[in-house]
């Protein structure tokens, strides 16, 4: 019987970092790896730092849809056939990606029925998150939404010894990630430190100054995640 | 006379009423779907692996978290893909019409299914093994390039979806989820948005309590905007429709 492989991050971003004729390319706090409705040109691999996914609406609201990192792939559900990117990407922090052209990725996938089998994993992959994502915004009270989004924050980019969520994101990030106002995070955020599950490092949050969070119980936290 | 096939691995519950197999090669729904870049052996083989089956309004094509055996094509009808979101509830994610696919990302993934399909009126679904269908991808760039585009196409709609909740007050969701039907679906001898749901799969969609949904669409109905015969819609003011969605992609 013919197996298909469990999806494996690692194994598509090393294929894409093998290939020739990828070129580096270093980007400070907050400049724009690709901007919302530009022509799509290719996909950045991640070496380090990480990348916001944002998305603007009516009005020039933003909602950010995703976080990326090191070892992620950025636009690759463009690829294929895509002719604009339907959100920008934004470095927060200093972020070095290997950047790799359409055209290339195009002609790799054509040659390479495994990659081609990886990276349709891949973005299956991202759509469920996203879908997952969609029922939850939906459906959840607040403080679930809220929950959810501080543990995938600690699953990716918390500290198991200091337990604090090692990303620089203001309180107006955390509620655009998680769908929500900035005043109705605030009152969350105010309930979960007033039952001991999180401690923010700054009392007061200064906008737009990234907010240090601190995971008190864990458990707990999944608990309200899932109920 | 009716052939039931019970799943050896979970809920999945499949009758099958024999009707005329119609070979893929003639099938006018391939040329729509992902297999319309098929052809001489492979075709064949697609051909040779299928089964056809109908199901009846309301019944459940495949469960969440049941073991896949396959992926499932819609020869005719109409799918919704719903995720249970809490106890009660379920979310609807997407849509699926004539010539699409579901069930296939798990077949890929090796997974349990991450989602209910459920009929929206009686189908007729083409079901493709596992085996066939991973062969077939592994054979064929140009299949796995359509597949590519339909998931891209799904995360976009995703991602549009989830800006939407985030931004979009309920009545701007509510109009942009006409708008998205209309526009899937297409209309009926009567002018109505070509498909049957309820008000409570209306406010799954839009993600808004059914009380909520009612009483704007109501407001849509009083403004003229739309008018309902029995539970279909007719947009009769597209226009002001896509005022209110505030379209902006």
């Amino acid at each position: 019987m013919l197996q298909t492989k469990p999806f494996n991050k690692n194994e598509i971003f090393n294929s894409f970092l093998n290939l020739n004729g990828k070129d580096v390319k270093r980007f400070s706090e907050n400049e724009y790896l690709f901007h919302q409705k530009e022509k799509v040109k290719g996909i950045y691999l991640i070496k380090s730092g990480i990348v916001k996914i944002v998305k603007s609406g009516f009005g020039n609201i933003q909602t950010i849809l995703s976080l990326y990192k090191t070892g992620d792939i950025v636009g690759a559900s463009f690829v294929s056939s895509q002719e604009y990117y339907s959100y920008s990407a934004i470095a927060i922090g200093k972020v070095e990606a290997e950047f790799i052209s359409t055209n290339k990725v195009q002609e790799y996938l054509l040659t390479n029925s495994n990659v081609r089998l990886q990276l349709l994993l891949f973005l299956c992959n991202e759509a469920e998150i996203k879908e997952t994502k969609v029922a939850q915004i939906a459906q959840s009270n607040l403080r679930k939404i809220v929950a959810n989004t501080l543990i995938t924050l600690y699953n990716e980019y918390g500290s198991s010894r200091t337990k604090e969520i090692k990303i620089n994101l203001t309180l107006e990030d955390i509620a655009s990630y998680s769908g929500m106002s900035v005043s109705y995070l605030r009152k969350v955020f105010l309930y979960l430190e007033q039952e001991d599950l999180i401690k923010l490092m700054h009392k007061k949050s200064v906008h737009n100054h990234p907010i240090q969070i601190k995971i008190l119980n864990l458990s707990e936290l999944k608990m309200i995640a899932t109920k | 006379m009716f052939l039931r096939i019970s799943s050896r691995l979970n809920n999945l519950i499949m009758y099958h009423q024999p009707f005329h197999i119609e070979s893929c090669k003639t099938c006018k729904t391939r040329t729509s779907s992902i297999f319309c870049c098929l052809k001489g052996e492979l075709l064949e083989d697609l051909d040779f692996n299928k089964n056809c089956l109908i199901v009846k309004k309301g019944q459940v094509i495949f469960q969440e978290n049941a073991r896949p055996l396959g992926l499932f094509c819609v020869h005719k009808g109409k799918v919704k893909i719903s995720k249970s979101g809490n106890a009660t509830k379920d979310q609807i994610v997407r849509f699926a019409k004539n010539g699409d696919v579901i069930g296939y990302r798990s077949i890929l993934s090796g997974e349990m299914y991450s989602a209910n399909a459920t009929a929206l009126e009686d189908s007729e679904l083409c079901f493709i093994p596992k085996d066939a269908f991973v062969r077939l991808i592994q054979s064929n760039s140009e299949l796995a390039f359509n597949l590519m585009n339909l998931v891209a196409k799904d995360l976009k709609n995703a991602e549009n979806k989830i800006t939407e909740l985030s931004q979009k007050p309920v009545r701007e969701r509510i109009a942009e989820a006409l708008l998205m039907l209309l526009e899937f679906y297409g209309t009926d001898s009567e002018g109505s948005i070509d498909i049957v749901l309820t008000r409570e799969d209306l406010a799954g969609i839009v993600g808004t309590a059914t009380e909520t949904l009612i009483r704007i669409i109501s407001d849509f109905k009083n403004d003229m905007i739309i008018e309902s015969i029995g539970k279909k819609i007719k947009v009769i003011n597209k226009q002001k429709l896509i005022q209110i969605a505030e379209l902006y992609d």
